[in-house]
């Protein structure tokens, strides 16, 4: 699908229009075929960056000058219950400046981010369920605790079908797999096609990215007797059964998947950005993956989900430096990739989500599982994220925790409450997307949710 | 002036909609499509039991104005013409239903005075007595197509129900031979009765039944899948109880409780993977979240699978639809808490105790070898570390490999190294031996520090309080804690200290540590002498342990069973009271049944067996499998929020006819198969399409696309190289793996990407039915994958082989994949083709054609 034909869909997308409509009908039984969203939505992508392990807010996007003041010495009051045993609070190694028109401050190990932070909304005041891993990564992304429940990007294809169908309409990229791995991005009771499609990101050829993407030795041109065969084939069993949609769609979508050989390994081939593009976003499957996104994106595809690496490198228990080293990579890439939004006037529908399943404490863990006291434990009482792009507020903090950190305090965003934002920003309604399943209508959601309206536009 | 308005009304209505008609139309449809909410549970604060009772209204206000239809919220509410008022919550009721309505109200809405209004009370449509089984299936559905005049299809030609029966019993196509002997001469009972006896059966339907259990091969925790050896056997099991028909019945109780089955159960505990095989959440959260959330997956399994009920939605709250109240939840919880994960060996217990103490000797050598090498490797490190000196100077006799190492080192930036930062600036020997005692006294203060650790762990560690636990596979213990330790606070070096101890003692590429060959290179005597003798000792122990002994997945009681207390908004750790566990109280006459004895497992099992919803459940999946579509169309919720069925009497005759007959699950299906119904013909016909378009009262056969397995079975059928033998271990799908898709190893860690594709269902959750997608993906494999260009070419080789030209081989591929003759116009078009490619292509695109993928 050409650019101008996707911003002619995505211009219909407040109500749904004829062409739209013509699409829907051909494309019976095609479950990704563009669906009306509730209201004009504000993005109409989604690029969801996990800082999967857990990203510490006292040294990154929220400063804690108490936390200098009183290091080496217990914090006043009762702590939250956290994973593990922690000691006296711990200040950041790191230093924070304000930058920007908004002066937002921001940590010295995101200097690229720094740069641009007068485009990112600073939530500082999110919180979670429960300080572990695996409950927190599925709250994160299929909202509940549990395994079982569909992903937020099934959900939204779901809802909202693709742009494209050429293209997976919801990609998931990782160099590795993250903790807990595939079911976090299943569509567990929605229909098995709404599933991410994960690609491992350290896969350089293109073609090998997308199952059976591969002609291999055959050439197109005798792909292509092989189809006008079928095709006459086809047509001569649907003319005995008149009027079959299915069987007109399966004709349909063999013609499609002859296209996509061609248009698909196009897309997801990096090497086609300039050498000056792909330096920006720094040498890291990362940043390729970051890169990869924005051309995914560009052809239409509704959800791109990147996990930062394998298992769960932001989970710095034993020594926080740790975080310096991975945002060496995320930073240039993240900031890359908000800045190529912007200048391909993509970040106005494209919504980016910087964000993490819980934070770290902000005393530093003295429990026996580590060797060195100089990380900090999971926390899910208080942390932040970043989102930038379609429909949120450009140079804009929302929120705050307690004095140390520890606690979200101020105008609290809780994961459903971000869930139920995003789903808005994509023109979902969260109480209305929803799907009738062993006897009641489940949502991502589920009876949770509020609106953060002060974030929007 | 009000009571007179009344008065008036009540005069009129009395001569056009008046009590007869009160008690013949709207009475009836008020209980049976209001009463559930509106009755004693008065939803939304409206009750429809009295006239009173709808003029004071709910909290939208009043129901009805008499005499002003149009006004009246009930009328909106039911035609669905209000904005947000729609009732109720499953679509509009039928327009025969509203018009009656409309009459009533309009008709001043008429009640009878004084005659006490019956009692409404939720219930459920599936919950009454079945009646013994009158008339057929024919004719239930003709009735339902008279009553709408529409013509029922004809039979569908003998090819079409080849095809058909093929499909639907076996999954395999019938190869040339079989379609030629039935087509010459056709005799369908005879068909149905082979094709019921045939093995590929079993394999067919087992595979339904594997959805309704949610079979997976494994569970997953943190990063690692944790795979049931013997997770295969349980879908054996089901296997072998279809080809066997064993009664649904006993195939139910089996599943939930074959170990409390009196008499020989050796033939039934395989049915326990059911619940052996889990969903297992180990230590995916904390442990009472954990345990809280199985429970969960049992209760959903045993209430959607057999009886159509979403129990599971009473665990935070009284059903919202059904009456189910929260504590039934936590009556059938309770079971499940009371139960625990066995396995149950298919060996005698001489040999599980000969291979149970070889597997222990095994593994205490493999510790001791473990132990001596670590130690040795620790003692070289020191040896090193006591010449650190030496090696930063370039002394004599020093290790080479060691040298490499910290050369390695030392070419880092400084930052990594400021203990160094002495010796850099002045590289002398006074200055290397201040280092390497710096390097000594952290070495010793780190084990020092390690011992009180350890220490104070053990202080810290809860002494074995006397707690409750549940066994789950791989002897995990349900309740251990979280994250054992985490809770401990224990001392540290600071960060410098530690960084060094790493760099050159800790870590496995440390400067001073060499570990596996290079170390035991090093080693010399009798240490070498050991070493090789343990790993010798190791061998034998290997060689000579007996084979490891195959097992069920079950479940069994737990010796404790505890009533569970309800949990508050569903949450385990907010507790209410105690639930005495006991069966459905929906399901019951008068008071539930208590589930006691033991777990109650055996209760419980038997208590769903008995109930008539178990057979009206599981006829209606039968049909569903066989026509694609169910006669209520959600066949695991029989509740107000699922569909009614659109033929009642046809769900009463097929569950009547099922328990009737033994709980034959092959005679309903036999029965079924031979229907002029089912043997119908897909075509489409006007007066259907226009009165029924969705053939939900089955004027024709559904056209029907393959589903993931049938796709992939049928192909390798079609090339001849599909492996039918039956049952035996799992293996991965993959281009040489040629068995039916059945035996192909499924988990929930990471669902199997092919399958899915082809919309095979999660194998975490209890699967209702199965969706048909149509995405170009699917296309895809049908273009690009080896696993069809490797098929196509051996049909093509197989063609090749049997016939001597294009003609014959034309004639022939038709047949194998078709079971019929190409026409004039394929024969051209196949031979225009044939001109500029080959075989193998020309046999790739017929089996990926419509014609092979669906069946009419």
């Amino acid at each position: 699908m050409s650019i101008d034909r996707r911003r002619f869909l995505s211009r219909l997308a407040g109500g749904l229009g004829a062409v739209a409509l013509a699409d829907v009908i051909r494309a019976a039984g095609d479950p990704f075929a563009a669906k009306p969203p509730h209201f004009a939505p504000k993005a109409t992508h989604i690029i969801y960056l996990v800082m999967n392990g857990g990203m510490s807010q006292v040294d990154t996007f929220d400063p804690k000058p108490a936390l200098t003041k009183y290091h080496g010495k217990a914090m006043p009051g009762d702590q939250p219950k956290t994973e593990r045993v922690t000691g006296s609070l711990m200040r950041s190694p790191f230093e924070f400046k304000k930058y920007g028109q908004s002066g937002i401050e921001v940590s010295e190990i995101f200097p690229n981010i720094a740069r641009n932070i007068d485009k990112f909304t600073v939530i500082r005041s999110m919180h979670t369920d429960v300080p572990n891993h695996e409950p927190s990564l599925f709250m994160l992304n299929c909202g509940a605790i549990q395994p079982g429940r569909p992903s937020l990007g099934s959900w939204l294809t779901y809802g909202l079908g693709t742009e494209n169908r050429n293209l997976p309409g919801y990609v998931v990229l990782c160099p590795g797999t993250p903790v807990v791995g595939p079911p976090l991005w299943e569509s567990a009771f929605l229909p098995a096609v709404f599933q991410g499609t994960f690609i491992k990101a350290t896969e350089k050829d293109p073609k090998k990215l997308v199952q059976f993407l591969d002609r291999g030795n055959q050439g197109a041109e005798a792909q292509r007797r092989q189809l006008d065969l079928l095709k006459e084939l086809n047509t001569e069993h649907l003319s005995a059964r008149a009027g079959d949609s299915n069987l007109e769609a399966a004709i349909q979508s063999m013609e499609t998947a002859f296209r996509m050989q061609t248009e698909v390994p196009e897309v997801f081939d990096v090497a086609k950005e300039t050498e000056a593009t792909r330096a920006r976003y720094g040498d890291s499957d990362f940043g390729r993956g970051c890169l990869m996104a924005l051309r995914l994106v560009e052809k239409g595809v509704r959800v791109v989900q990147i996990y930062y690496g394998n298992s769960q490198p932001w989970d710095s228990h034993e020594d926080i430096q740790a975080h310096k080293a991975n945002a060496r990579r995320a930073d240039p890439a993240v900031a890359a990739l908000v800045e190529d939004l912007a200048a391909r006037g993509l970040l106005d529908e494209t919504l980016v989500v910087f964000g993490t399943e819980f934070g770290r404490t902000p005393a530093v863990e003295n429990s026996s599982l580590v060797k060195l006291q100089n990380g900090r434990d999971h926390n899910s009482a208080g942390y932040s994220i970043l989102l930038a792009g379609g429909g949120v507020k450009a140079g804009y903090v929302h929120g705050a925790t307690d004095e140390f950190g520890y606690r979200a305090m101020e105008k609290k965003v809780h994961n459903h409450d971000l869930n139920a934002t995003l789903l808005h920003l994509m023109g979902l309604d969260h109480t209305k997307l929803t799907y009738f399943y062993s006897g009641r209508h489940f949502r991502l959601t589920d009876v949770h949710g509020e609106l953060v309206k002060d974030i929007l536009v | 002036m009000k009571t007179a308005l009344y008065l008036l009304f009540a005069v009129v209505a009395h001569g056009a909609a008046g009590e007869e008609f009160f008690e013949t139309k709207i009475r009836p449809l008020l209980i049976d499509r209001c009463g559930n909410c509106h009755g004693d549970r008065a939803a939304s604060g409206l009750r429809v039991d009295s006239r009173e009772a709808l003029l004071r209204g709910g909290k939208h206000g009043p129901a009805i104005v008499p005499g002003d239809a149009a006004a009246s919220l009930l009328l909106q509410a039911v035609k669905q013409t209000h904005a947000s008022l729609r009732m109720p919550p499953n679509g509009p009721l039928p327009d025969a239903e509203s018009a009656a309505i409309e009459t009533w109200i309009r008709d001043g809405a008429a009640w009878p005075a004084n005659r006490p209004a019956p009692k409404i009370t939720t219930r459920l449509w599936g919950a009454d007595p079945l009646q013994p089984a009158a008339g057929s299936i024919d004719s239930h559905v003709r009735a339902a197509l008279v009553a709408k005049g529409i013509p029922p299809n004809p039979r569908a030609d003998n090819r079409t129900l080849l095809r058909r029966l093929y499909a639907d019993l076996t999954g395999v196509p019938a190869t040339p031979a079989q379609a030629e002997a039935f087509l010459s001469a056709p005799n369908v009972p005879a068909l149905v009765d082979a094709l019921l006896a045939s093995p590929q059966f079993g394999e067919r339907w087992g595979r339904h039944w594997l959805d309704v259990a949610r079979f997976g091969e494994d569970d997953f925790t943190g990063t690692q899948p944790k795979p049931y050896p013997n997770a295969w056997r349980y879908r054996d099991w089901v296997i072998e109880q279809f080809n066997k028909d064993l009664p649904y019945n006993t195939f139910v109780k089996a599943q939930i409780a074959a170990d409390l089955l009196p008499g020989d159960n050796t033939q039934l505990v395989g049915g326990l993977g059911l619940f052996g095989l889990g969903p297992w959440y180990y230590g995916i959260t904390q442990p009472p979240q954990a345990r809280a959330d199985e429970r969960h997956d049992r209760v959903d399994m045993v209430t959607r699978g057999f009886l159509g009920l979403t129990v599971a939605c009473a665990r935070c709250h009284d059903h919202k639809y059904d009456p189910i109240p929260q504590k039934d939840y936590y009556a059938l919880a309770g079971v499940f808490a009371s139960s625990e994960y066995k396995e149950y060996p298919l060996a005698t217990p001489a040999q599980v105790a000969a291979y149970d103490s070889a597997q222990k000797k095994i593994k205490a050598l493999e510790l001791e070898i473990e132990r001596f090498v670590n130690d040795q490797r620790d003692q070289l490190t020191l040896i090193y570390a006591r010449q650190a000196a030496d090696y930063l100077m370039g002394g004599k006799d020093l290790d080479p490999i060691v040298v490499k190492k910290l050369k390695t080192y030392l070419a880092k930036p400084e930052e990594d190294h400021p203990f160094l930062k002495a010796w850099n600036a002045a590289p002398t020997l006074e200055n290397a031996r201040a280092f390497q005692e710096t390097l000594l006294a952290v070495i010793d203060q780190k084990r020092v520090m390690d011992e009180e650790n350890r220490r104070a762990v053990i202080r810290g560690s809860n002494p074995a309080a006397k707690r409750r636990k549940i066994i789950l596979p791989f002897n995990y213990d349900s309740e251990a804690d979280f994250n054992p330790g985490s809770d401990v606070p224990v001392k540290s070096l600071d960060r410098e200290r530690y960084q060094l101890w790493q760099k050159f003692i800790g870590r496995a590429d440390a400067v001073f540590r060499i570990e596996g060959d290079g170390m035991e290179a090093r080693l010399a005597g009798e240490w070498k002498r050991h070493l090789s003798n343990l790993r010798a000792e190791l061998d034998r122990a290997k060689k000579s342990s007996p084979p490891v002994y195959g097992y069920f997945h079950g479940l069994m009681e737990h010796e404790e069973p505890i009533d569970l207390a309800l949990n508050k908004r569903g949450s385990p750790t907010d507790l209410g009271d105690i639930v005495p566990r006991h069966f459905l109280t929906c399901l019951s006459a008068g008071e539930p049944a208590t589930l006691q004895s033991g777990s109650g497992r055996l209760q419980l099992a038997e208590a769903i067996t008995n109930h008539p919803q178990a057979a009206r459940v599981m006829a209606n999946r039968i049909w569903a499998w066989l026509f694609g579509a169910g006669v209520s169309r959600t066949p695991s919720n029989f509740g107000l929020m699922g569909e009614r069925p659109a033929n009642r009497p046809l769900i009463e005759y097929l569950a009547a006819r099922l328990k009737e007959n033994g709980f034959s699950m092959k005679g309903l299906i036999r029965e079924i198969v031979l229907s002029e119904t089912y043997l119908a013909s897909s075509a489409s016909a006007e007066a259907g399409n226009r009165l029924d378009p969705d053939n939900r009262l089955f004027w024709r056969s559904n056209r029907k696309r393959l589903d993931a397995e049938t796709i992939r079975d049928s192909i390798l059928a079609a090339s001849g190289e599909l492996d039918r033998r039956v049952g035996g271990e799992s293996a991965d799908l993959s281009d040489t793996n040629l068995r039916r898709t059945v035996y192909v190893r499924v988990g929930r860690y990471q669902q199997n990407e092919t399958l899915a594709l082809f919309d095979f269902p999660s194998t975490s959750i209890h699967v209702e039915q199965r969706g048909v997608t149509n995405v170009p993906l699917q296309k895809l494999f049908f273009l690009n994958s080896s696993f069809l260009r490797l098929r196509a070419e051996a049909l093509s080789q197989r063609l090749e082989c049997a016939s001597a030209d294009d003609a014959s081989r034309i004639q022939s591929i038709y047949r194998q994949l078709f079971h019929r003759p190409p026409t004039e116009h394929e024969k051209t078009i196949a031979a225009a083709f044939l001109a500029k490619a080959d075989w193998a292509q020309y046999a790739q695109v017929l089996l990926s054609s419509n014609e092979f993928l669906y069946v009419d």
